[in-house]
């Protein structure tokens, strides 16, 4: 096999690959990239199990073959070539010989029968939807995501389809996540999958600012999202997610509409001084104002007041405040809504004007 | 070896029979005595149950689709074993940890997906406990398996979690027939399975090893000791370079041979036929109860040898009470 490509034209799929790539590996295999050459171009794969990268790149070039190939090294040759430079591809059995001006190097290459690429699998669902709009989707969602957590299928985001409709949920058992957006899905009842946590990084990475429409597949077992010239693969994760519907909180009585940037900002301050491991905040709700304390084991206190719009009776409730204020950045509008019902129930967070996007913040016992 | 060896016919036909009709467990715990195979019969299994074109009469892997290729390369995503790594004596809690994130993820192949966890009974008291949840609540079309010489060693939380396989000792014949068939004809078969006590794979090791001579160089050593021509001292400290606990094992069979030619009124049966003669000159040199005491001391040693402990010491330590039991040195009066 022999294939001679640009170097620019190479270095762009070849960096977005290796990304892939983790520098630490128990099987061999994983920290080489399949290089494969056909009709269709040059296609180099990368995976570590748990998510995998395909890009297909023109080239000139003679026969078809496939092989595996350093990942780290090949990109370091290739990067540290002079800009403009043309570069020989060889595969030569065992070894593959990179050439370009005055250079030569030879690489070890393992078989490409041994890569355990993911290739094609059956779609039971797809859907095309603007590239930001995803992006949205996974921007104003993600945080709520669990680390690590024994419940596994918490450590990732749910994306639910439904006729005409895709919305995304994550949460930890302390707070939740949820936003909606219309989008074509082809499906007749709801689906629901779970990507993990690494995907989710690698997507909201992939996807860009504009409104592009993408093509998402969905497997039993994979999520994929392609373009002509790339196409990037997660599992997913094998459980099914709790049932979130029921801790949306509904008939809060309570409604306070307040000014997102300033709640924030004084919630900010006051986190300064509230118990570093806990981090609860009291929040006093009275007729048009909100007062925020916070104090720690040395003694030390903070007390902010905000004016909200807010007309019912008293009412003292706290929250981790890194909660809130994660709910408050993932709100786009300059007004923010909260409702509450009482002491011991969950706090419903929304923009203002939108239903779109709901956040739930579960209360602390002070 | 990409068949199953002959004398695991049954338990295969049971297990493939079983996965057949879909109605394999979650998880297999299979025991036997060392050096039968056992972890043979579980990687046939697992590069069975992920082979794309199972062989429909004995349901052994085709060797030649995708699945089985990368089996071969050690490549399978759907597939992960547990061992020992390098330089340790147990298997630690995070690497079961990391299994819960393998099984929490769907399958690569939209196969099933496997773990063989060997020695299972290496795993510490917290690995296991770990284990547990997953062994509770195992994920759709996934198994399990746990290997395990002595599954009295795990705690009986996880042996009870799992479905027992029994694995037991081929007939000498079948052991024979296999291994004169591996090995060649320059080896003696029956001498092999004798050392390994009757398990094949253990006496292929023997046989591939080297180790029948370094055994013979060691019993000239224990020999010389016993004539009092070398100090157990610089022997000890010789014997380093060998594994501490085989180099016991060899010297308890020696024992053992001793004791029984010591006590048989026939020419009794030896786990060391060749040197028959040589054991019986040095038998006669000590009475029953010397022997019967070293052979406990040896036994503690090897015990002894699987934990944190000074090699060098153990050995000295083992070399010159049997020294000091020879009446040729003449230290202790020799009892009864």
């Amino acid at each position: 096999m022999k294939i001679t490509i640009q170097r620019e034209n190479l270095l762009k799929p070849l960096q977005l690959v290796c990304g892939v790539v983790e520098r630490k590996q128990t099987l061999p295999i994983l920290s080489n990239i399949l290089v494969r050459a056909g009709k269709q171009g040059l296609s180099l794969t990368a995976t570590d199990l748990e998510i995998e990268m395909v890009t297909n790149t023109p080239f000139d070039g003679s026969s078809a073959a496939e092989t595996t190939l350093p990942a780290r090294k090949f990109l370091d040759i290739c990067r540290t070539l002079p800009e403009q430079a043309q570069i020989d591809l060889t595969i030569d059995g065992e070894r593959a010989v990179i050439r370009s001006g005055k250079s030569r190097f030879t690489l070890a290459t393992l078989p490409a029968s041994d890569f355990p690429n993911i290739g094609s699998f059956q779609e039971i669902a797809g859907f095309s939807i603007a590239q930001n709009t995803l992006k949205r989707l996974i921007d104003r969602t993600h945080f709520a995501m669990a680390q690590q957590d024994i419940r596994y299928y918490l450590n990732g985001l749910l994306l639910e389809l439904s006729p005409g409709r895709v919305r995304a949920v994550a949460t930890d058992g302390h707070r939740l996540a949820l936003c909606d957006a219309s989008a074509e899905v082809e499906i007749n009842e709801t689906l629901q999958i779970i990507v993990p946590r690494k995907g989710v990084h690698e997507l909201t990475r992939l996807l860009e600012d504009s409104d592009r429409p993408v093509r998402i597949h969905l497997g039993s077992n994979h999520i994929r999202l392609s373009s002509p010239d790339m196409s990037f693969t997660s599992k997913l994760i094998d459980g099914r997610f709790p049932d979130y519907q029921r801790v949306v909180p509904e008939g809060g009585d309570k409604i306070v509409i307040a000014d997102k940037e300033t709640l924030k900002q004084a919630l900010i301050r006051a986190s300064i001084l509230s118990n570093e491991k806990y981090r609860s905040v009291r929040f006093l709700f009275t007729e048009g104002k909100l007062r925020i304390f916070a104090h720690n084991p040395e003694q030390e206190e903070a007390e902010e007041e905000v004016a909200v719009d807010y007309s019912g009776e008293k009412l003292e409730i706290g929250f981790n405040v890194n909660y809130v204020v994660d709910a408050l950045s993932a709100v786009t509008t300059p007004q923010v809504r909260l409702i509450l019902s009482d002491a011991n129930s969950c706090c419903l967070i929304q923009a203002a004007d939108g239903e779109n996007c709901k956040y739930v913040v579960m209360p602390m016992r002070l | 070896m990409n068949e199953f060896l002959p004398w695991h016919a049954e338990p295969w036909r049971m297990l493939i029979e079983r996965l057949r009709q879909g109605r394999l467990p979650h998880a297999l715990l299979l025991c036997g005595p060392e050096g039968i195979g056992k972890d043979h019969f579980a990687r046939l299994l697992v590069q069975t149950m992920l082979c794309e074109t199972p062989r429909p009469d004995d349901g052994q892997p085709c060797g030649i689709c995708r699945g089985c290729l990368l089996n071969a390369a050690g490549s399978h995503p759907d597939s992960r074993v547990v061992g020992l790594l390098e330089d340790k004596k147990i298997i630690g809690v995070d690497q079961i940890r990391e299994l819960r994130e393998y099984l929490g993820l769907k399958s690569h192949y939209a196969g099933h997906r496997t773990v063989i966890i060997s020695p299972a009974e290496k795993m510490n008291t917290q690995a296991a406990n770990s284990l547990l949840k997953t062994l509770e609540e195992p994920p759709a079309r996934s198994l399990l398996i746990l290997v395990a010489s002595h599954p009295g060693q795990l705690p009986a939380t996880v042996r009870s979690r799992c479905q027992r396989v029994t694995f037991s000792l081929p007939s000498s014949d079948t052991a024979q027939r296999w291994l004169s068939e591996q090995t060649g004809p320059h080896q003696d078969p029956a001498l092999l399975l004798s050392l390994a006590g009757g398990a094949p794979l253990a006496a292929l090791e023997i046989a591939r090893s080297g180790k029948m001579d370094q055994r013979l160089a060691l019993f000239e050593d224990f020999e010389k000791l016993a004539c009092g021509q070398c100090s157990p001292v610089a022997l000890a400290g010789a014997w380093l370079k060998f594994e501490t606990q085989e180099t016991l094992y060899w010297m308890r069979d020696w024992l053992t041979d001793m004791i029984r030619l010591k006590s048989a009124t026939q020419p009794p049966t030896l786990i060391n036929p060749d040197v028959r003669q040589r054991l019986q000159n040095m038998a006669a040199m000590l009475d029953l109860k010397t022997l019967y005491q070293h052979l406990d001391r040896v036994t503690e040693a090897a015990r002894l040898a699987t934990g944190q402990i000074n090699a060098q010491l153990l050995m000295e330590d083992v070399l010159i009470a049997w020294q000091a039991h020879l009446p040729g040195k003449g230290k202790i009066p020799r009892h009864g």
